[in-house]
């Protein structure tokens, strides 16, 4: 069918779909803040199929130019380092549980995908546990998807997690107190643990509000972030509410 | 103040012009007076205009009456002289073969205002009236005449012309011929007239024709005539406002020929300057999302010309006006972004933090290199780095780690960018 007859939202939507998969940087950019503007009910199936690969695309170029700095090879600036924030939030407001593993993909990258992940209640429970527990993870992301748990034990979405997502929850707080964790990775990790209330992992949390060589022999010897880790599970042992606060619904 | 209930009377004769004379007599309310009213024919007696001797004391008043002696609208200059000035209503408008009476007595006692607030002063007794025809194209079409009552005497009188002398048109100009709009807004332009009385009683006007004129703009996309010489502003720029046409008074007797029957061309030029806001530096910032192609255009209300936080000062948050933002003090700088700063101060718990870049204005956003569509041209971003610390990828995370903790919109990495600031959004 001629593009001339095609309602008005199709034709439109196939402009914006050529602008984000064949434009170029200014001309992606513009449509994919079109699309921003949309109403989520009004992005046709295939526009959210364009977005959701664009958002896996963007992000997978931050995640390796982390790797590449991480290896301690130069890196070069993405064409657009902010465009993966505006496919998040698109795809965020779609409140759709099939795009969850997409969304898993935005962790790291500020609040917002943590936030819709937390929404879609426990159904996203299996791919923020993997983002936590993968070594392929940005240590971003991994904080990011330890908060996300946090949030889903905290304020519960459709339902509490218990048994075996209870006890997923908890081996992925386990895994990042221990090890060599990266320090914000640490202080996530507390926070999940106490809100937790495992007495396991809270007698962890206890060696750290009160033993430096515990804070040193996971790698972390600055003295002020040592200062600061002690401080940190102290604080949350006292009952001082850790921060981000979940979303209020 | 005209009479609404004015009456006039048309009497058809098929005889030829001047061959049939007629009168009416009018009685007064009371019964105790009659008024003998002659008619006139205008074919043979216009009177089409006039200048009359008015008094109004002791029961002494002055009527003008007018008659549209033709199937068209007509227009008529009306004007009181008096030893005080004149009083001025400007063009007035009568209606095919509709009458009109002018009470002079009661314009005077109920002090009505003319076209520039003028008002026939109480001290004053006599004048003149003048009237004449104007735009047109016959200088005949009204006939008019100019009665004298004295209900205490009972005698009254009757006066008309058979010259139909118009006045002569002398000058016109546009006032105001300049307007500053905001877009959006409609704007009033104006032409005046002068004429000179033919019957040597003087100028008359300055007077208002705006609406006998043809009105356009040069650019309609700039600003638009909605109505004679109404402009409205429809979009951003300068554009001219054309009034054209032919006067209202009529163009000079010839001595030696016959009476003038044309006007006088009018073709004047005014300015409008239209902008999007009240003030030029908004109007500017306005348009450059306009035409920067950003996905967001923001209302003139949105920028604001100062701010800040108790941290975080007017100045840095628009890179000191240097750079991504030089339209000094406007901005746009959001709540979201303040309270998103501060609370990242407090969480970082380690000094200060330095922005080396807030808000940025299109242009300016392009100027820095920015991406297409920045959060920074919205007001709610900032690229930062500690204040007092060395800037190592330890110390970028652990200001990142504090901004994450207030739920920023954006937030990213130490390889993110080359210098290693630290960009976040609310």
């Amino acid at each position: 069918m001629a593009l001339a007859h095609q309602p008005q939202q199709a034709v439109d939507q196939r402009e914006l779909i050529k602008s984000i998969v064949a434009g170029n940087a200014v001309e992606r950019r513009r449509a994919v803040s079109v699309v921003e503007r949309m109403d989520a009910e009004n992005i046709g199936e295939e526009l959210r199929a364009v977005v959701a690969d664009a958002l896996k695309t963007e992000a997978r170029k931050h995640v390796d130019q982390y790797f590449t700095g991480r290896r301690g090879e130069p890196t070069r600036e993405l064409e657009d380092p902010t465009l993966v924030a505006a496919l998040i939030r698109i795809v965020a407001n779609l409140k759709d549980p099939s795009t969850i593993p997409t969304l898993s993909e935005g962790l790291g990258f500020g609040s917002t995908a943590r936030a819709a992940l937390w929404g879609l209640g426990l159904q996203a429970l299996p791919a923020t546990l993997a983002a936590a527990l993968s070594p392929q993870t940005m240590h971003y992301a991994v904080d990011d998807a330890l908060i996300t748990l946090r949030f889903m034990v905290e304020a519960p979405v459709g339902g509490a997690p218990a048994g075996p997502d209870l006890a997923d929850i908890r081996r992925a707080a386990a895994q990042h107190l221990s090890g060599r964790p990266y320090f914000t990775t640490l202080w996530n990790a507390i926070d999940l643990a106490v809100v937790l209330q495992d007495p396991e992992l809270l007698e962890i949390v206890q060696r750290l509000a009160t033993d430096r060589r515990e804070v040193h022999a996971r790698g972390i010897v600055t003295p002020h972030i040592v200062d600061r880790t002690l401080k940190h599970a102290a604080d949350r042992l006292a009952g001082s509410p850790p921060l981000p606060r979940p979303p209020v619904r | 103040m005209t009479r609404d209930e004015a009456v006039g009377l048309e009497l058809e004769h098929d005889t030829a012009p001047g061959t049939v004379v007629l009168s009416a007599v009018t009685i007064s309310q009371d019964l105790s007076h009659t008024f003998h009213v002659p008619l006139t024919d205008p074919q043979t007696l216009p009177s089409a205009t006039g200048g009359y001797f008015w008094r109004v004391e002791d029961g002494r008043n002055t009527l003008v009456v007018l008659k549209n002696m033709t199937d068209e609208r007509q227009r008529y200059n009306l004007i009181v002289r008096h030893a005080e000035g004149q009083w001025v209503p400007g063009l007035r408008t009568l209606e095919p073969h509709q009458s009109v009476v002018l009470d002079v007595g009661l314009l005077r006692m109920t002090q009505q205002p003319d076209a520039t607030g003028e008002t026939i002063p109480m001290t004053v007794s006599s004048g003149q009236v003048h009237w004449s025809v104007g735009a047109g194209s016959d200088g005949r079409a009204i006939v008019g005449r100019i009665e004298q009552v004295d209900l205490v005497r009972s005698v009254s009188a009757t006066y008309a012309c058979p010259q139909p002398t118009n006045d002569i048109y002398v000058d016109s100009w546009m006032d105001p011929d300049y307007w500053g709009i905001v877009t959006g807004d409609t704007v009033p332009f104006a032409v005046w007239e002068t004429d000179e009385d033919a019957f040597g009683g003087g100028p008359v006007g300055p007077y208002e024709i705006t609406d006998i004129l043809f009105w356009q703009s040069s650019n309609t996309a700039v600003a638009q005539v909605v109505g004679p010489g109404l402009v409205y502003g429809a979009g951003n720029g300068f554009t001219g406002i054309r009034a054209s046409g032919a006067s209202n008074g009529w163009e000079a007797y010839d001595p030696e020929g016959e009476d003038p029957e044309n006007h006088v061309p009018i073709d004047l030029w005014g300015d409008a300057e239209v902008q999007w806001c009240e003030d030029q530096t908004r109007s500017v910032m306005k348009e450059e999302y306009r035409g920067g192609q950003v996905a967001w255009t923001p209302d003139c209300s949105d920028f604001t010309d100062s701010g800040g936080s108790t941290h975080f000062s007017w100045s840095e948050l628009n890179g000191g006006f240097t750079n991504g933002n030089p339209h000094s003090p406007w901005s746009i700088v959001r709540t979201i972004l303040t309270d998103g700063l501060e609370d990242t101060r407090t969480n970082y718990n380690r000094g200060g933090i330095q922005l080396t870049s807030g808000y940025r204005c299109p242009h300016g956003n392009a100027n820095v290199g920015g991406v297409q569509q920045s959060r920074h041209m919205f007001g709610v971003a900032a690229d930062m780095y500690s204040a007092q610390h060395q800037w190592t990828e330890e110390e970028f995370d652990l200001l990142r780690n504090a901004a994450n903790l207030t739920n920023p919109d954006e937030l990213f990495f130490w390889h993110t960018y080359t210098d290693h600031h630290l960009h976040a959004a609310w």
